[in-house]
């Protein structure tokens, strides 16, 4: 299955080697979860990321759907 | 250390030592503790027995970074009651070095004068006529002011909205460039400035204090500690330096929480043109700023300097709020109009917020479209024009929304709301409900809490202490001077053990804090007890109408909190 993501912040730069604008797209296996995306991006920490799915962040365990658009960023306290 | 007393009627100054009382207190905690003390609560905001407090913070003036917040204080013309609003720039480390703890602005010219209150480096203080500077928008007054007295002074000033004691009124900021861009922007205090007949407060830098600091090896210990923490930390060391508050375009508008068209979307369709990763883009292609230190001794440089397509400077410290109230709001998704727009405000000496939400109100009310670039830009010339129009919305977003006849106006106390939605980020409407500011973006803002997944911002369990415990923390910060940007990531309890610490090595054990959350709460007990004894009752402590009634997308929930639940905020 394909899965858009889009990254904010410092992380285009850490893992996407991309310009926010361009959506990344990840082939995965079916009934892939965030935790392989996860893997997938070499990230070692999610408490240092954020995953958002329709508005609702996502957590490692959760469950992905083919067609799925994903935005990650990371945490901002505010301001 | 000493607290100014400015009579405008008599046109006196009186120098004071700082009462015992208030050793521990500053920013903030001073200007509110005072205020409660000593002006009428039932006062006209704009008459003469309503005072207009400048203090530093309790660690502004030494070596401590990002400690140069001004608090600014009164009795709002805008709410009604309490209000404290902060600016960053030089300010707070030129009344610091000169030991001054509080300027206390009271009683009001005779009708037609206009004043510079100026403090040189060794602390003299004087009244001069400012009679030539009347109606003159900010940029050009600092101009003036540093033409005429040297560049090396701190401005704080009021534009022509100040003079018109509009209740959207502004005080304006110089920052480390001398641009009059940072601003105390809530809550009409730049009106109260303007009823007391004083244009500008200019203080000269350089000026040299004995080191106030108790123990100056533990300060500086902890000093160290926490310059680790901040720097290493992800949010203060590396985002803010490269987008500023922008940052949060991406991370509200993911979460369904970017109050969008006045409050009718949670996701703004334009967010990605407006975010900080497109304005990087913007400005490194002009040659503009995104890493720019704005404010005296700071290490995170989030402030950002922001050019035009000609490569010419058009505004500077452009951020997040100011983007959704511009952006978001008005349904405008060009970068280069709400950069005008902030240009303007500052310049007029407006705030942002409230006159973007101000516009919002007028557009939902069919008085221009959404997304109308010059409209907008027009109705905030009007204010300082006058016409019926700029009057109107000089008054505040409620006031928008009277002549309209639009209850649509997302305002607590007459204040505006910030880029937080309530329905989407329940716990920020309690915020917004009980801080004695009205709708504020920095009182105990939980983004951060939601972003760090702490929190659901959906469900209802923690909020009500959350946003208590925040309250708490943030007022206690607020008394030291020290920024938003760099307290907000004190997180860790070794965090805000590093911070009791470097307060109480500046205080020393005979007036040491025992915790900063019980600081915190005696700020916000006479905060609200001064609003008490002005006619607050707790149903003043409620959101408008609609955000329990209209559902907003995309989760289409609306505000879920009852009154008793609300109230269960604070028992005081």
């Amino acid at each position: 299955m394909k899965v858009g993501v889009k990254l904010f912040g410092a992380l285009p730069a850490i893992y996407g080697g991309s310009q926010h604008q361009r959506e990344l797209e990840f082939d995965l296996p079916d009934g892939a979860r965030v935790q392989d995306l996860i893997d997938l991006l070499n990230i070692h920490d999610l408490r240092h990321v954020v995953i958002t799915r329709q508005g609702r962040i996502l957590q490692a365990g959760d469950e992905l759907k083919d067609g799925d658009f994903l935005t990650m960023f990371q945490p901002v306290y505010g301001g | 250390m000493k607290i100014i007393r400015v009579d405008m009627t008599s046109q006196t100054i009186v120098t004071e030592e700082v009462p015992h009382d208030y050793l521990i207190l500053g920013g903030r905690g001073l200007t509110s503790i005072m205020i409660n003390d000593e002006v009428p609560p039932k006062c006209d905001p704009l008459g003469p027995e309503n005072k207009l407090i400048f203090a530093t913070g309790l660690l502004s003036g030494t070596t401590l970074f990002n400690i140069s917040r001004v608090s600014v204080g009164a009795k709002s013309p805008l709410t009604g009651g309490i209000k404290e609003s902060n600016v960053g720039g030089t300010m707070g480390l030129a009344l610091g070095q000169l030991g001054i703890k509080a300027i206390v602005v009271e009683g009001k010219a005779p009708r037609g004068e206009l004043k510079f209150l100026k403090i040189d480096k060794q602390g003299e203080v004087s009244l001069l006529p400012a009679q030539e500077y009347r109606s003159m928008r900010t940029y050009d007054l600092v101009e003036r002011i540093f033409e005429k007295l040297g560049k090396n002074n701190s401005v704080l000033c009021i534009g022509p909205a100040g003079e018109k004691e509009f209740k959207v009124a502004s005080i304006q900021g110089s920052d480390t460039d001398g641009r009059p861009c940072r601003s105390a922007g809530r809550g009409g205090l730049g009106a109260v400035m303007g009823a007391k007949g004083l244009k500008a407060l200019i203080v000269e830098q350089g000026g040299k204090n004995p080191d106030p600091v108790k123990d100056p090896d533990a300060f500086k210990e902890s000093t160290k500690i926490l310059a680790k923490i901040i720097t290493e930390d992800p949010f203060s060391g590396s985002m803010l330096p490269n987008l500023g508050t922008a940052a949060l375009v991406a991370p509200v508008n993911s979460l369904g929480a970017f109050p969008s068209y006045n409050a009718k979307h949670g996701v703004f369709e334009g967010w990605e043109k407006i975010s900080a990763e497109a304005m990087a883009e913007i400005q490194q292609a002009r040659g503009g700023k995104m890493k720019h230190t704005g404010c005296s001794q700071c290490i995170v440089h989030c402030s950002n300097e922001y050019l035009d397509t000609d490569g010419n400077y058009l505004t500077g410290s452009l951020e997040y709020e100011t983007i959704w109230a511009m952006g978001g709001m008005t349904g405008i998704d060009h970068f280069d109009t709400i950069a005008r727009l902030d240009f303007l405000c500052d310049d007029i000496g407006v705030d942002t917020m409230s006159t973007g939400v101000g516009i919002a109100v007028a557009m939902d009310s069919g008085y221009k479209a959404f997304g109308d670039q010059q409209a907008a830009i027009e109705m905030v010339e009007e204010i300082a024009q006058g016409t019926q129009f700029g009057n109107i919305l000089g008054q505040g977003p409620v006031a928008v929304g009277e002549y309209f006849n639009n209850a649509r106006v997302p305002a607590v106390k007459n204040q505006s709301i910030a880029a937080y939605d309530p329905r989407a980020m329940i716990g920020n409407g309690i915020t917004y409900a009980t801080s004695p500011m009205g709708g504020d973006h920095t009182t105990g803002n939980l983004v951060g809490v939601y972003l760090g997944q702490v929190l659901n911002p959906l469900e209802k369990a923690g909020q009500v202490d959350m946003s208590r415990e925040l309250q708490y923390f943030n007022a206690a910060a607020d008394n030291t001077g020290m920024c938003l940007m760099v307290y907000a990531s004190l997180n860790s309890p070794e965090a805000r053990q590093a911070f009791l610490d470097v307060i109480n090595a500046y205080l020393g054990p005979e007036h040491a804090i025992a915790d900063l959350s019980g600081l915190g709460q005696r700020i916000l007990k006479e905060e609200r007890e001064f609003n008490r004894k002005a006619g607050f009752t707790n149903q003043d402590d409620r959101l408008p109408g609609f955000f329990y009634e209209e559902p907003l997308p995309p989760h289409n929930t609306v505000f879920p909190f009852s009154g008793e639940e609300i109230d269960q905020t604070f028992d005081f």
